[in-house]
């Protein structure tokens, strides 16, 4: 083996502590450590990591600390989304807490619960499906997760199922921690099925750990799979999510990333499409202050003909913010028939915010439509004008004016309390 | 029908036009690059001591650099030690008049469809003929001397006009700027030096014909063209190149300046031997093109249409410096068979109410790949930059490639940046329709396609934009059907 990446070293003695089992998570931990050891934490000069510097975050020398932390934490300082009627998932630190935790749909074979749990119980879907989709050869992150994650959330949604209620899931990171938490979850649904799941990162303070999450979800064919992800709590998080997922024949699968807040965060959205007929939507909005850095990076593989996906993603970056968005649509050369769109629109609304974006194509079918539109700019000023004219104050103007920009994500949910619930979110941050 | 017939012909039956060697002896450098290589280029021309040693420092750069390997293309390693980095044609006499020209050159450039003769009395186009590496002949030299216009090769103005030269070589393109760049800065053989004094208006188009002829030598020229206050100029570069089995490789670099209120149009035609139909061959050609907008109100644009080149892989820039001033990059990449183009601009937006503008028209066919790849960057002190891009792509055939790369970095809110790119390929639709009027599904295509890259056409002058559409079908011979 070669030498071990000098940033991978100290992972790498405590991963050797780790008692290895004989479960799916204990077989996957070793070839994902093994690539880990080799890649270690991105830099800037990688490619993918050029807009976003995760490895200052570890000149400190971090640590896995999901095995050391407790799990207790005063359900006050939460937001379990109490308009919602609801399944709620809550982990601390990485691990399940069954008090804070509550599931109220049943259904034969429906599961919703602890990862950690049916690991060890050895359920069918959790063996087939676990660690199918993660890239851990070449995701440093990825890797990372897969050698130490102990606990997350596990959904499996049988054919022919709906839930009724969505799926909130809810990660929260506790204060005072040094380190990195690594949860993993696994979302399987079988044929015509239907989920909502909702998952929320929730950093209590300032000075919190590094969350590195990794969801895998399987799309069965016919299925429908609405997810969203929400970070909406103060300023606050450091935080990496790989989201990889795959859809079946004539499924349709809709990412909504809303980021009101986060100190550094990276959200990585790999889809493959491995089915005919089938459509993805990704919606995401990013709207900053302070130094918040959101990048998201959204891959979307077309490996079928006659499938369509769309991708929508605007920031509003205020103070010394950043936003970074970096998609790439992905057409093989047997997914002829394809439709894939692509748009981002950032408005700057101060001299030091940033904004990096880079749409990509690489279309290798020729009987295709694909595009991708960027741009960036400000409040246009006759728009302000407009509104002034009408009695308007300035502040008011330009809230209403961002408002309606960043809405236009929102509005994109089907998840009416929810989308209410966001909005309002929105309007105070917009009016603060 | 006629001629549309004439035209398929033409295409069908060419292979590369214009592959052929001309006979002529050659002064060649030993085979590999050592310090004694660019020692000997640089004593071979008679350099001064300042030259030679900033070659030698653009060689101990690229010593220390390494080849880099992000572009989306793939080629086998080039071994640097088996190029032949000089070859010369031998110094004749000094000639006075056409006529003292080699008849073989004369005759190459008759079979490139430009005789010399013509050239003379073709209002308005000066040529200085680089061949392997070296300016045989400078026409019109005279009458843009009366206008105060310097046009010669790169090696006359190192000897006529040293100040002008230190002090702009390099100024835009640093020898360290990337790998290929050092390697042209150390050995580059010749090119051409344009300066355009304060106020003055080049009555004609600047024109350069730059054919690769010895085997296995690397053409590395250096243009330098400056723009002082108030000037215009038009350039035109045009490539051809002779058929070859081995792939040469080709570096150059162009530095453009453009002072207050200057503007500069710059038009490449670009047809290298693109290989064979299964690939094998061809011109690797790598360059660096840069421009910098340094004064107020100053204008830069390029336009190029690529069709040649085994790999094209070059990235013509302009940094917008100076207030108000505006850059354009108006490009058509055509790849066929096994070509690989990874291509664009950058556009780095310093000054404030800089404008830019990238149209970029992609076209693949056959099992090519090809790659827009471009930067818009709006620095923090950049009110009210101004950029719009637009890259379109277009497929031919189901076994070719089309990528879009773009990089946008903003940090200034009042910037106003809008790009957009489209990828597919020609409609059914369309091409019924045209099957209708009695148009042949090639033709159709033809036509498609030259409407297609209007855009970018109409800022060519005319003899060029003729030449291309011509190109432009020779090109995608046989990709359709």
């Amino acid at each position: 083996m070669n030498a071990i990446h000098p940033t991978a070293q100290a992972f790498y003695e405590q991963w050797e502590q780790l008692e290895p089992t004989q479960t799916p998570m204990g077989i996957a931990r070793k070839p994902a450590m093994d690539s880990f050891a080799q890649l270690g934490i991105p830099t800037i000069r990688h490619e993918d990591w050029k807009y976003t510097n995760v490895a200052a975050q570890f000149k400190a020398g971090l640590t896995d600390i999901t095995n050391i932390t407790s799990n207790t934490v005063d359900a006050n300082h939460l937001n379990l989304f109490p308009f919602l009627k609801a399944n709620r998932l809550v982990f601390v630190n990485g691990h399940f807490s069954p008090t804070l935790s509550d599931v109220i749909d049943a259904a034969e074979g429906l599961v919703i619960g602890s990862l950690a749990l049916y690991n060890e119980l050895g359920h069918m879907a959790l063996r087939d499906n676990y660690n199918t989709l993660a890239n851990n050869d070449k995701e440093a992150f990825s890797a990372l997760n897969t050698a130490f994650a102990q606990d997350g959330a596990f959904i499996y949604v049988p054919a022919k199922t709906e839930v009724a209620h969505p799926v909130i899931i809810v990660h929260v990171t506790t204060e005072g921690l040094q380190g990195v938490i690594n949860s993993r979850s696994l979302i399987v649904t079988g044929r015509s099925s239907r989920l909502d799941v909702i998952e929320s990162h929730q950093y209590l303070g300032n000075d919190t750990a590094l969350g590195n999450q990794l969801l895998e979800i399987v799309v069965g064919e016919n299925g429908l799979v609405n997810y969203h992800k929400i970070m909406t709590d103060g300023n606050i998080g450091k935080h990496v999510g790989n989201l990889v997922a795959k859809q079946g024949n004539d499924s349709r699968f809709n990412t909504y990333v809303v980021n009101l807040a986060g100190q550094l965060v990276r959200n990585n959205m790999v889809v493959d499409i491995d089915g005919k007929n089938s459509e993805a939507g990704f919606y995401g909005l990013y709207s900053l202050d302070g130094a918040s850095q959101v990048d998201n990076h959204v891959t979307v593989k077309h490996n079928e003909p006659h499938c369509e996906s769309h991708q929508l993603f605007k920031g509003l970056l205020d103070d010394k913010s950043t936003g970074v968005f970096n998609g790439r649509i992905f057409v093989k050369q047997d997914a002829q028939k394809t439709n894939a769109f692509q748009s981002n629109k950032t408005i700057l609304l101060s001299e030091q915010a940033n904004t990096y974006t880079k749409p990509q194509l690489e279309i290798f079918a020729d009987d295709v439509k694909c595009s991708h539109g960027a741009t960036m700019g400000q409040i246009d000023q006759t728009m302000v004008f407009y509104l002034r004219a009408r009695g308007l104050d300035e502040a008011q103007a330009r809230a209403m004016l961002n408002q309606a920009f960043a809405a236009d994500v929102i509005e994109k949910i089907t998840l009416e309390p929810l989308k209410e619930w966001l909005l309002n979110q929105l309007t105070q941050q917009l009016t603060r | 029908m006629a001629e549309e017939i004439d035209i398929i012909d033409q295409v069908t039956q060419s292979d590369y036009k214009y592959g052929f060697v001309t006979n002529v002896e050659s002064d060649n450098a030993k085979v590999g690059l050592s310090e004694d290589t660019v020692r000997f280029i640089s004593a071979k021309k008679n350099e001064p001591e300042w030259m030679l040693e900033w070659r030698l420092k653009a060689y101990k750069a690229w010593l220390q650099m390494t080849e880099p390997t992000w572009p989306n293309v793939h080629y086998p390693k080039i071994d640097y030690q088996k190029i032949i980095y000089y070859a010369a044609p031998k110094p004749k006499k000094v000639l006075n008049s056409l006529d003292e020209v080699d008849p073989e050159i004369l005759e190459t450039f008759k079979k490139l469809g430009i005789p010399m003769e013509e050239q003379k009395i073709l209002a308005g186009v000066a040529v200085d003929v680089v061949m392997d590496s070296v300016s045989v002949k400078t026409t019109y030299k005279e009458k843009l001397k009366e206008l105060g216009i310097i046009f010669c090769s790169m090696s006359d103005a190192i000897k006529d006009y040293p100040e002008l030269v230190q002090k702009y070589i390099g100024s835009v393109v640093p020898v360290r700027d990337n790998y290929f760049a050092a390697l042209n800065s150390a050995v580059f053989s010749d090119g051409s030096f344009c300066y355009i004094p304060k106020g003055t208006r080049c009555p004609m188009e600047l024109s350069t014909y730059f054919r690769i002829n010895e085997a296995n030598t690397g053409q590395f020229e250096r243009t330098l063209l400056i723009a002082d206050e108030g000037s215009y100029v038009s350039y035109l570069e045009g490539c051809t190149a002779p058929m070859r089995d081995e792939n040469q490789l080709h570096a150059a670099v162009v530095e453009l300046v453009a002072m207050d209120n200057a503007e500069i149009k710059y038009s490449t035609v670009q047809n290298w031997y693109p290989g064979n139909k299964e690939g094998k061959g061809g011109i690797y050609n790598f360059v660096t093109k840069r421009g910098i907008c340094q004064g107020i109100n100053s204008k830069i644009s390029w336009t190029q249409v690529e069709t040649g080149s085994a790999i094209t892989w070059k990235y013509p820039s302009v940094v917008l410096k100076g207030e108000n001033s505006i850059g354009e990059f108006y490009s058509v990449a055509v790849t066929n068979n096994y070509q690989q183009a990874d291509t664009g601009t950058k556009m780095i937006h310093i000054g404030k109410n800089t404008r830019s503008r990238i149209v970029s028209k992609g076209i693949s066919a056959g099992k090519s790949q090809n790659s827009y790849r471009g930067l818009v960057k709006v620095n923090p002190n950049a009110e009210n930059a101004y950029n719009f891009s637009q890259c379109d792509s277009l497929l031919i055939g189901d076994r070719c490639g089309a990528h879009t790369f773009p990089y946008l970095e903003v940090s200034n809110k009042s910037a106003k940046v809008e790009h957009e790119a489209t990828t597919s390929k020609i409609g059914e639709d369309i091409l019924f329709y045209c099957n209708q009027r009695g148009l042949s599904t090639e033709t159709a295509v033809q036509l498609i396609i030259n409407g297609y890259c209007k855009e970018v056409f109409q800022h060519l002058p005319m003899e060029f934009a003729a030449e291309a559409q011509k190109l432009l079908a020779v090109s995608l011979e046989g990709s359709v059907g």
